[in-house]
């Protein structure tokens, strides 16, 4: 089978049933007698729409939007998710002006109820972005494409 | 910022509302660019109007790209896409693409689902999956011949390199235009054609022998 037919966007149209003039239906009756290309295309197109066709394709879930809110809802707001990112760098940013700053020689965070706590706080903060609620209220999801871009060819 | 009493309901798990009513008929008639904009501007219930708007056709596309054998897997697919658009939608440079941009993200993810190998594992026979609705006026004999090539050109799909099995149960299956298509791969309808033409030629490669095609 050849390539390619000059006849393409005829065929497109015809195999799209978009040939509403009864001059170019003759026109494609003529060429597809002759062309084997198109012939082929043509029987191919036919048999996929008898025989894909057969078994109808699932329908879309009932519930589907529900489900989604549920899990949106569960997530949080962009803004919220912006919120957390801002507490987070803060949090950090605090801790490491606060560790610098520390007196090692002099200071025992174990005799103190604010070291304890403060400690408790630096341990506890990461360990919260990998767990529970708060691993999808920060990922919100955990790919997407970065512009819009598309699949391409 | 604060949460609806709806948000709250679903959260707690109160009964789904009527299936056939809009969660948010209000924005209905508001464009896909203004529901973008509403969405990053603290409105959440803007990301919900624009799922209600294109679920079905990702649904559509999350099926074709996964084909029958995986078909059970579309809404999960979809969900996680939808979610991680969610997450990123902030990133989208023009939010009038925003259309284009949630199926570039379903279809990519489908095509990631069926690389997985745990996934190729669990992809239920075609036989269990493809059965023809039941037609009493119908002879056995014809009716177990077209399941048989049923199966045959889901299989043959299959084979075909990628994204041609996906234009091909779009076209055929779900009946999309080219023009629709073109929207859902992001091409153009010029492309879509093209991948029409070349998918046809190769199912008459692999198929044109086993007359799967033929009128009997």
């Amino acid at each position: 089978m050849t390539e390619r037919c000059a006849q393409d966007a005829l065929r497109e149209r015809a195999l799209a049933g978009e040939l509403r003039d009864a001059e170019e239906q003759a026109r494609w009756r003529r060429h597809v007698a002759s062309c084997t290309v198109c012939r082929t295309q043509a029987s191919v197109d036919a048999g996929l729409r008898r025989v894909i066709t057969a078994v109808p394709p699932p329908p879309v879930p009932a519930g589907f939007v529900e489900r989604f809110e549920r899990r949106r809802a569960a997530v949080g707001t962009s803004n919220q998710r912006t919120w957390l990112r801002v507490y987070w760098a803060g949090f950090t940013a605090v801790s490491a002006w606060v560790l610098a700053g520390i007196d090692w020689t002099r200071f025992d965070p174990w005799r103190s109820v604010l070291g304890i706590v403060w400690l408790g706080l630096l341990v506890s903060s990461p360990l919260l972005a990998l767990v529970g609620p708060f691993r999808s209220l920060v990922e919100g999801g955990s790919w997407a494409p970065s512009r819009t871009t598309g699949a391409k060819e | 910022m604060g949460l609806s009493a709806r948000t709250l309901l679903l959260m707690v798990g109160v009964p789904e509302p009527p299936l056939d009513r809009r969660l948010h008929p209000d924005l209905a008639a508001v464009p896909d660019a203004d529901l973008v904009r509403r969405y990053l501007t603290g409105a959440p219930e803007a990301f919900t109007a624009l799922v209600e708007r294109h679920h079905a056709r990702l649904f559509r596309l999350a099926v074709a790209t996964l084909g029958a054998a995986h078909a059970s897997a579309a809404e999960e697919v979809v969900q996680d896409a939808l979610m991680a658009a969610y997450g990123t939608l902030d990133r989208l440079d023009d939010p009038s693409r925003v259309r284009s941009w949630l199926s570039s993200i379903v279809y990519r993810r489908a095509v990631d689902h069926l690389r997985r190998p745990r996934a190729r594992a669990a992809g239920a026979e075609e036989s269990e999956l493809l059965e023809l609705p039941a037609d009493e006026a119908e002879r056995p004999d014809h009716r177990a011949r077209l399941h048989e090539r049923r199966i045959l050109l889901e299989r043959a799909i299959r084979r075909l390199a990628p994204p041609l099995p996906a234009v091909i149960r779009l076209h055929y299956w779900f009946g999309c235009t080219v023009d629709e298509i073109a929207v859902a791969l992001d091409v153009r309808p010029g492309t879509v054609k093209s991948y029409l033409f070349r998918a046809r030629r190769r199912l008459h490669e692999l198929l044109g022998g086993d007359e799967v095609f033929s009128d009997d």
